[in-house]
């Protein structure tokens, strides 16, 4: 039914039959007949050979959907979910397959009990329509959050997001309360876990400096591209963060295949090759057990999503974001949906075939830490011998100049590089050249002198790593995005609280190397 | 001949933020008040577009990623640029891109 490998042949005769059904379609007078039930008029076309009417296409995207669910076994029964809800029209189509779904009183009911969550990016996408998203969030009748972007700046076990009240959803309960009573709102659930209601969010004042900072934060990255970027690792760490707030475990993402097909190629532009896999996998685990991202959509079709909300009357906002109306030539990103959907049009297969290689991606390698803004594993232990020094060299070749550039200064360096690296094993990934900056020798010995990584979260906040320090701390793709910063001051504190701990405990590790016993 | 050309998913930013629109093609100059999607797509352009028409057409059809349906079928099942409006259709025009 849903295979993933078919026959050559059997792709060859499939074409052959809808160039067949096509051509049909064409001389006939009278409506193409849907090809699943043969009683309809076909009113869509499907990748080459897929002619549906209305309902068969609804009844087969429906199924996709819930097939992509259950395959995975990694739902618990009537657990609660969140549904990253921003509005437009992937993640619309998303929130009503899972309420309407969790809504159906037979068997055939998805066994999960959703809420939405919306991010309120008003602080760096001002044409966000905020009202209306919330306006569309109620009309689903579950439970919906918000949390705004600016929280994310905030230190990392402040509470970001709260519950909105719905006027619909008052409604709703007076109108059928049968059907509501039923669905209990995930915090129910999470009677083991902080309750939402208690958790009280950043003041008005805090709120307003923290929005300031995102703002100065966004204005100093330095292109289209970066921007892109840390939108999207900032939306991803909020969204996080609430949904671990919230004491829920299951995120749901909008992500299309068609979306997925264009941030692996974009991704694997912008550095992010070892993280092709996390990037279009169906389950991502960057946050460990206590949060499992799903990505339910992955297998429809940008064109299949916007088919089903408007043949389903799905309301959406268009998605407005920084990169709204710009032309191909604003960011990485854009350019290369420019070039999937180009060639898409000509080759139909286009976005499957991108999308299910990157499924079969993998990284090569143990990585051992995380990167610190992003949370995937860190890429930048290559060795001595790596793209990533080659890259390295040349451009340290290139910005020291010919005369300046001393070929002895750079093996030394590199060779001090890889020896710590080997010494030392947490801090395998910073075989960097040149990143022999100064340490927080006396706030870092004395906190560390404490025992614990925990132990001097005031002395993290009254020191910010440097921009080496920082770097060090970053997957590829994410120094990218880093490097093109004009200042560094901004960085939100959940990145600099990371980069101080990593940096306190390799300092201790370095004191007390002589005393550790190592496997060889 | 009357039509109704509807913008959604973002290609409304386009044209005036106006979702829904009327429209009433002139009779063209030679007796021939045939219609095709060919001769639709400069019109619009050339009549209700607002701005940046490289973001509505790539040559002599729209630029991929925007879905064009006619009486809610898939104009790919209709003939494309080929297929001949008949009065009263109702002409969808979603785009698909990100960040519409």
């Amino acid at each position: 039914m849903c295979s993933i490998e078919e026959g050559d042949l059997a792709d060859l005769r499939a074409r052959e039959e809808a160039q067949h059904l096509k051509a049909q379609a064409l001389s006939d007078t009278g409506p193409t007949l849907c090809q699943k039930c043969r009683s309809a008029p076909a009113v869509l076309l499907l990748r080459v050979n897929d002619i549906y009417c209305r309902d068969c296409f609804v009844a087969a995207f429906t199924h996709k959907f819930r097939s992509t669910l259950g395959k995975s076994r990694l739902l618990r029964p009537d657990e609660p979910a969140l549904v990253a809800f921003s509005g437009g029209v992937a993640s619309s189509v998303l929130a009503r397959l899972v309420s309407d779904g969790a809504s159906q009183t037979d068997s055939k009911r998805l066994r999960l009990r959703p809420g939405l969550l919306m991010v309120d990016e008003s602080a760096v996408v001002p044409e966000q329509d905020v009202k209306e998203v919330e306006r569309l969030a109620g009309t689903y009748r579950v439970p919906v959050y918000r949390a705004k972007l600016e929280a994310v700046m905030g230190d990392s076990g402040a509470p970001v997001v709260e519950r909105v009240n719905c006027k619909l959803k008052e409604e709703s309960t007076g109108d059928d309360g049968g059907t509501e009573s039923s669905q209990a709102p995930p915090e129910a659930a999470s009677c083991d876990s902080v309750s939402s209601e208690a958790a009280v969010l950043p003041d008005e004042a805090r709120l307003a400096e923290l929005r300031a900072q995102l703002q100065q934060l966004w204005s100093a990255a330095g292109s289209g591209t970066a921007r892109e970027q840390l939108l999207e690792r900032l939306r991803s760490e909020l969204l996080a963060r609430a949904a671990l707030q919230l004491g829920i475990r299951l995120l749901l993402l909008a992500d299309t295949e068609t979306r997925l097909a264009v941030s692996l190629l974009s991704g694997l532009a912008g550095g992010r090759g070892a993280h092709a896999h996390q990037q279009t996998a169906l389950a991502d685990r960057r946050h460990g057990e206590r949060l499992l991202v799903l990505r339910p959509l992955r297998e429809l079709s940008s064109k299949q999503v916007a088919l089903f909300a408007h043949h389903c009357r799905v309301q959406y906002v268009p998605g407005v974001g920084p990169d709204t109306m710009a032309p191909a030539s604003a960011s990485i990103g854009r350019a290369t949906e420019e070039f999937v959907l180009g060639l898409q049009a000509s080759f139909p297969a286009t976005v499957s075939t991108v999308y299910r290689t990157g499924t079969k991606l993998s990284a090569v390698g143990a990585m051992t830490e995380d990167c610190a803004l992003c949370r995937l594993p860190l890429d930048t232990s290559g060795g001595a011998a790596s793209a990533l020094q080659a890259t390295r060299f040349s451009q340290m070749v290139s910005s020291s100049g010919p005369d300046r550039f001393q070929y002895d200064q750079h093996s030394a360096d590199t060779a001090a590089g890889h020896s710590r690296a080997t010494v030392l094993p947490p801090a395998a990934g910073n075989g960097s050249c040149g990143t022999d900056t100064p340490r927080c020798v006396e706030s870092g010995g004395a906190c560390c002198g404490g025992g614990g990584e925990r132990c001097g979260s005031a002395q993290t906040v009254s020191r910010k790593p440097s921009r080496e320090e920082l770097l060090e701390r970053l997957c590829y793709g994410c120094q990218l995005v880093v490097k093109d910063m004009k200042e560094v001051d901004n960085i939100p504190s959940f990145v600099t609280e990371e980069v101080a701990v990593r940096t306190r405990r390799e300092n201790m590790r370095k004191e007390i190397q002589d005393f550790l016993i190592e496997d060889s | 001949m009357q039509l109704t050309v509807e913008f959604s998913g973002g290609a409304e930013l386009l044209f005036g933020n106006v979702k829904q629109h009327r429209v009433t093609l002139p009779d063209r100059g030679d007796g021939d008040s045939v219609w095709t999607m060919e001769g639709l797509l400069p019109w619009l352009r050339d009549n209700l577009l607002k701005e940046r028409p490289e973001l509505f057409m790539q040559g002599d059809t729209v630029r991929p990623g925007i879905l064009v349906l006619v009486n809610d079928a898939d104009w790919e099942l209709l003939g494309q640029l080929s297929y001949k409006l008949q009065p009263d259709d109702t002409v969808v025009f979603i785009s698909t891109l990100h960040g519409g």
